[in-house]
């Protein structure tokens, strides 16, 4: 009755269906009754607007008469009178989210023509919002940036009036394009970019003009940041606050490259923007960098900022024609083309005309000298060499297909094809002379320029012809610097109690750190530090105290041996310190026990946490198990430690007891220990035993592993090797087959042992070959 | 409105698994999905309260920015928080989890929060991602882990609060520079104590403005405070949680309740009276007070099990009552008459 009643009058009556043209119809006349927007009424509109949203989108998907109606109605006019109001924050914010919700859910392409049609949204883009509530702005961007979604060659018409040239898509988000939120900032270039990327032709005109200013604006900001943050790298301390000031003001500038770098995808503003690039940043603040100063005015950054820069360009950026012109004038030209330079004009800078004077034009190629120079100044230390190793990396990892340029500087590139390239000797023997001057005394060598150096080297030598003097001439200097760090180390080898630790760490954080130049760049931009209290990881700064003098040497001899051996062409045959390989046993494998000693023993973790096992011990490993339940003789290892870490501490309370502590190894993030336990054992005389065997174990362990230090490095062995007492054959899972490991060393030795004893030996008294002294720790 | 803090997420992951729709799901719960009308939306704040905190929360999708490097990259960098979700009907977007990882991961400030959420946990049937692999995944990475349903709502609000949650207990722990809006995180506007008209500040998404200390606010603070200090420490650990728990004593919705229980206190007393001399009118309300409460209070917000429990008692007592009165009455039929005699 009421249902029919609401259908003849007009829909005054709530109809029961959220989803219908009913319902549509009847919040059409809610808005019409409500057109003036008054306090009381606000939640009704609101809720209007919303439910409105949700039925052009049910719509849209199922019933198309709804959108006719909506068109015929003018609804979108609703909206507008209700914006035209003064509509404080919450009505302003729920018009905005609908809207939003309207653009980003439509899916047929018709309904989104409807709703564009009639220039409404034009008109609801240009609306006066109050941007200072933070709020508002958010959602206004985000609704702008669901529009610049939407456009194409078809829906484009809606937004850009070609023959008013009117587009206030653009022209709206151009004016926040300096927002201090960082989301407005991204939503503002993401539209850009969007718009950019129409390929539509009348549009793409348009840009060229439209987009002047806006390109100019942006390339300023870029010239204003970089000296800013040239301001900061000269006078802050390199000390982790710095740093992360730093890093935010590295990336901001660095997001800058990258946006420019998408903007000159497209055709027809990359030409201006490449022109205003070089024009107004590389050529006047970069290069003018590089070159002696020649006037008094002109601000310059410092030479380190200007090769970050430089480095950072040909890393982000692939636009060829601006790589090329930039490596053009890099490699070859001289001063002359410098015509302009900033000056500081009150608290803001501006590019002036620069009149040339006589000597500035003297110099041939100013500008390779200068990355020359700064490479070779390892004299004192390596921060400007290190981004002149950047640049040149950069310029080898460049994706503008740069070959052609680099070759014609002699500088082999991967990319070329056919003509072999000789190598600029020049460049070389600057590298050469990097990898030298970390053998020499007091050097300020950090091992990170080194590795950046053995990096750019090899890169270099990779497609040089293959006449292998330049090969061997690297391998040569290699050498000597690694014969040079050889012997520093075999004297701390010696005087270290923890020089297998050290040696082991620096070995493993090598071969799995691998050194990411495009993030890494920036953290040498302050100058060398020296202590640990700066933060930041040894092989980025210079050593303070013996023992990180000594891990340092290790870094530079890990280096110099790789260089060394990719230089040869050898394999790396001595690193990881290994020895027997294939008898480690691992958690979850299942061991034949029937020829070793075992020792029972309870593991208690904490007073609640106790475990009934079986301590084995192997060449280098401390071992647990668990007997196998289906098969006598043999177990599952349920925990594997090295012996060369653990440590043993009797317990005075308990003389059943001992505490055994088993350090982690490096690489593995976890922090403390792998294990720390009372190991409780069933009389004094076992614990003995066991606390005899471990101690003994752990030294044994230790003298291989060194003695296999002393190999690599060529110093006299003074520690013999000792077999393995113990057997363990690796078996294979229960119930299948029994799979004999052949492990000829571990054998006959094994096999000796008598396992009925019901007190282990003690191993001290077997027959120790070497006759060396043992001390218990 | 004002907030004592403002964090900024960002929500990651492949395309489709649902980001637009938790988005929205959490910032404007009236779009119920019904009739397999499932709506998104790129951007949405809301207010939170944590700790008897305003906090402000702001969630930017990244919708389509895939394809430029240069936003992505700063996209990361504005975030406080991030959720990165999977759909554990689609196989392949768990799959893509690590890239997604590690892009954050470089990007992002180092101290960004991120939360992993698979999303879709109402379609069991074409579940293809398990749980625990999803448990996995974030105890190996580091990663606060939940399940969710765009859909029916389920863990929606949690993953979002508990992301905040972390950030706040970050903050608290002076991990995040906060005076640094590039972490994504806002301090809220300044009222100065000494202006008598701090401004109300429009009308708010349906909540009071006015953030004067007014006595009566004052001395509750001062109690909150009070107890934080001296009754909280106390407290076993189980029940800490509790003790700011939406709910929780620093309430009403735990004082009421703890009012209500003289009622069943009441109740049980009146056990000792005999049957006849009890009011059948006043039973029967009893029980069904207790019975439309005790269902009540699971569906409001917050979910209120105290309140639940007393009156789960309230309705027991009452119904006890009414069952004594019955009893007497069936076993004396002429019960009405001995009280008239
Ligand atoms: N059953 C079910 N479907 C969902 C859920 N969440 C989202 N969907 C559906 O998944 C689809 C994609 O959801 P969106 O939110 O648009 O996905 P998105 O992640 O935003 O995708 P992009 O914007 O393309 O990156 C929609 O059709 C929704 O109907 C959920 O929890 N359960
Ligand atoms: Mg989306």
């Amino acid at each position: 009755m009421l249902r029919r009643l609401g259908g003849s009058s007009g829909s005054l009556w709530k109809p029961k269906n959220p989803h219908s043209l009913e319902y549509l119809k009847y919040l059409q006349n809610v808005l019409q009754k409500n057109e003036k927007l008054t306090e009381p009424n606000r939640k009704i509109i609101v809720e209007a607007l919303r439910a409105i949203s949700e039925i052009l989108i049910w719509g849209d998907q199922n019933d198309g008469s709804v959108f006719d109606f909506f068109l015929e109605r003018q609804m979108l006019s609703h909206f507008l009178q209700i914006m035209e109001q003064d509509t404080g924050l919450f009505v302003s914010v729920q018009l905005l989210q609908t809207l939003n919700i309207l653009f980003e859910n439509i899916r047929h392409e018709t309904s989104l023509y409807f709703l564009l049609s009639n220039n409404h949204v034009n008109h609801i883009i240009t609306h006066r919002f109050d941007f200072s509530n933070e709020e508002i702005l958010a959602y206004y961007v985000s609704f702008i940036k669901t529009l610049s979604m939407r456009l194409n060659p078809a829906t484009i018409h809606f937004f850009f009036n070609e023959t008013t040239n009117d587009f206030p898509l653009l022209t709206e988000t151009l004016k926040l394009f300096d927002s201090k939120e960082t989301m407005v900032r991204i939503a503002v270039r993401t539209v850009v970019l969007n718009i950019i990327r129409v390929k539509e032709e009348g549009l793409q005109k348009y840009l060229i003009t439209a987009l002047k200013v806006y390109l100019c604006d942006l390339i300023d900001q870029l010239v204003g940041m970089s000296i800013d943050l040239d301001v900061f790298v000269r006078s802050a301390e390199n000390v982790t606050a710095n740093r992360e000031r730093l890093r935010d003001k590295v990336d901001d500038l660095i997001d800058i490259f990258h946006y420019v770098g998408d903007l000159l995808e497209t055709n027809s503003i990359a030409d201006s923007l490449s022109s205003l690039l070089t024009s107004r940043f590389i050529f006047p603040l970069l290069f003018n960098s590089l070159i002696a100063r020649r006037n008094n005015q002109a601000v310059l950054l410092t030479p380190i900022s200007a090769l970050f820069y430089a480095s950072q360009i040909l890393l982000v950026i692939s636009h060829r024609p601006l790589i090329l012109s930039f490596l053009q004038a890099f490699l070859f030209e001289d001063a002359s083309i410098l015509c302009s330079q900033w000056i500081r004009s009150e608290d803001s800078y501006c590019l002036q005309t620069a009149p040339l004077t006589d000597s500035t034009i003297s110099e041939e190629r100013a500008f390779f000298h200068g990355l020359l120079a700064a490479l070779d100044s390892t004299q004192n230390d390596d921060y400007l060499s290190f981004y002149a190793l950047m640049v040149i990396y950069a310029m080898l990892q460049n994706k503008g297909d740069v070959s052609d340029i680099l070759a014609a500087a002699s500088i082999p590139h991967n990319g070329a094809t056919g003509t072999v390239v000789t190598c600029e000797p020049r460049i070389v023997k600057c590298l050469i002379d990097v990898v030298e001057s970390a053998a020499k005394a007091d050097s300020r060598l950090r091992p990170i320029t080194l590795e950046l150096t053995c990096i750019v080297l090899r890169q270099l030598v990779l497609t040089v012809d293959d006449d292998n003097t330049l090969h061997e001439a690297i391998a040569r200097s290699a050498s000597v610097v690694q014969a040079v760090m050889g012997t520093h180390l075999a004297t701390a080898l010696s005087k270290e109690q923890l020089f297998l630790e050290m040696f082991e760490d620096e070995y493993h954080e090598l071969t799995t750190q691998t050194l990411r130049l495009n993030a890494v760049g920036w953290e040498m931009l302050l100058p060398p530090a020296a202590s640990p209290f700066s933060g930041l990881p040894l092989n980025k700064r210079l050593s303070s105290g013996h023992e990180e003098r000594v891990r340092t040497n290790i870094q530079l001899y890990l280096h110099t041996r790789k260089l060394k051996q990719d230089m040869l062409g050898e394999q790396e045959t001595h690193l990881p310190l290994q020895i027997d390989l294939h008898a480690v046993v691992r958690v979850g494998d299942c061991i034949n026990l029937n020829n070793s000693d075992l020792l029972s023993v309870t593991v208690s973790f904490s007073r609640h946490e106790k475990q009934s096992r079986f301590l084995v011990t192997d060449r280098l490993q401390l071992i647990l198990v668990e007997p196998d339940t289906k098969k006598a003789g043999w177990a599952i290892v349920t925990f594997v430690g090295l012996l060369q870490d653990t440590q043993i501490t009797g317990d005075a309370s308990d003389s059943r007891s001992l505490h055994v502590v088993v350090e982690s190894r490096a690489g593995i993030k976890r922090p403390g220990p792998l294990l720390s336990a009372r190991f409780i054992f069933d009389d004094h005389i076992r614990c003995m035993a066991a606390k005899q065997r471990l101690t003994k174990g752990r030294q044994n362990a230790r003298q291989l592993k060194m003695g296999l230090i002393c190999d690599l490095l060529g110093c006299r062995t003074e520690v013999l090797a000792r077999s393995n007492p113990y057997k363990i054959v690796k078996g294979c899972a229960p119930g299948s087959a029994r799979k004999q490991l052949d492990t000829p060393a571990n054998d006959g030795l094994g096999s000796s042992k008598s396992s009925s004893n019901s007190i282990p030996e003690d191993p001290v008294t077997s027959a120790n070959p070497s006759g060396s002294k043992i001390h218990h720790i | 409105m004002s907030y004592a803090y403002l964090f900024k997420y960002i929500i990651i992951g492949d395309t489709g698994v649902g980001k637009s729709c938790l988005l929205l799901q959490f910032t404007d719960k009236r779009f119920q999905p019904v009739h397999d009308l499932t709506i998104g939306v790129e951007f949405g704040a809301r207010m939170i309260t944590i700790d008897g905190k305003q906090i402000k929360l702001q969630i930017w999708d990244t919708a389509g920015q895939e394809s430029f490097r240069s936003i992505t990259r700063s996209y990361y960098r504005g975030a406080a928080g991030a959720l990165l979700c999977y759909d554990v009907t689609r196989r392949d977007t768990f799959n893509h989890l690590s890239s997604w990882l590690e892009d954050a991961r470089q990007h992002s400030n180092s101290n960004m929060v991120i939360m992993l959420i698979g999303n879709k946990s109402d379609l069991e049937a074409r579940r293809e991602v398990k749980r625990e692999e999803g448990e996995a995944f974030a105890r190996e990475h580091g990663l606060v882990f939940m399940e969710t349903s765009a859909k029916t709502a389920a863990n929606v609000e949690e993953a979002f609060i508990d992301t905040a949650k972390e950030i706040y207990r970050k903050i608290q722990e002076g991990v995040f520079d906060i005076n640094n809006e590039a972490n994504g995180i806002k301090l809220g506007p300044q009222h100065s104590p000494s202006s008598p008209n701090s401004p109300a500040g429009g009308a708010g998404l349906g909540g009071s403005g006015a953030s004067k200390m007014l006595p009566h606010k004052a001395l509750y603070q001062a109690l909150c405070r009070m107890g934080d200090k001296m009754v909280y420490p106390l407290l076993p650990a189980f029940a800490r949680p509790a003790w700011n728990h939406a709910a929780g004593p620093k309430t009403v919705f735990f004082w009421a309740p703890t009012i209500k229980w003289a009622l069943v206190g009441a109740g049980i007393a009146d056990l000792a009276r005999p049957a006849e001399k009890l009011s059948l009118g006043q039973n029967m309300a009893l029980a069904a007070t207790g019975s439309i409460w005790a269902r009540y209070c699971l569906v409001i917000t917050p979910v209120n099990y105290y309140l639940c429990s007393v009156n789960c008692f309230v309705f027991l007592t009452g119904f006890t009552q009414l069952l004594r009165i019955a009893h007497l009455r069936y076993t004396n039929p002429d019960w009405d008459k001995e009280k008239t005699q």
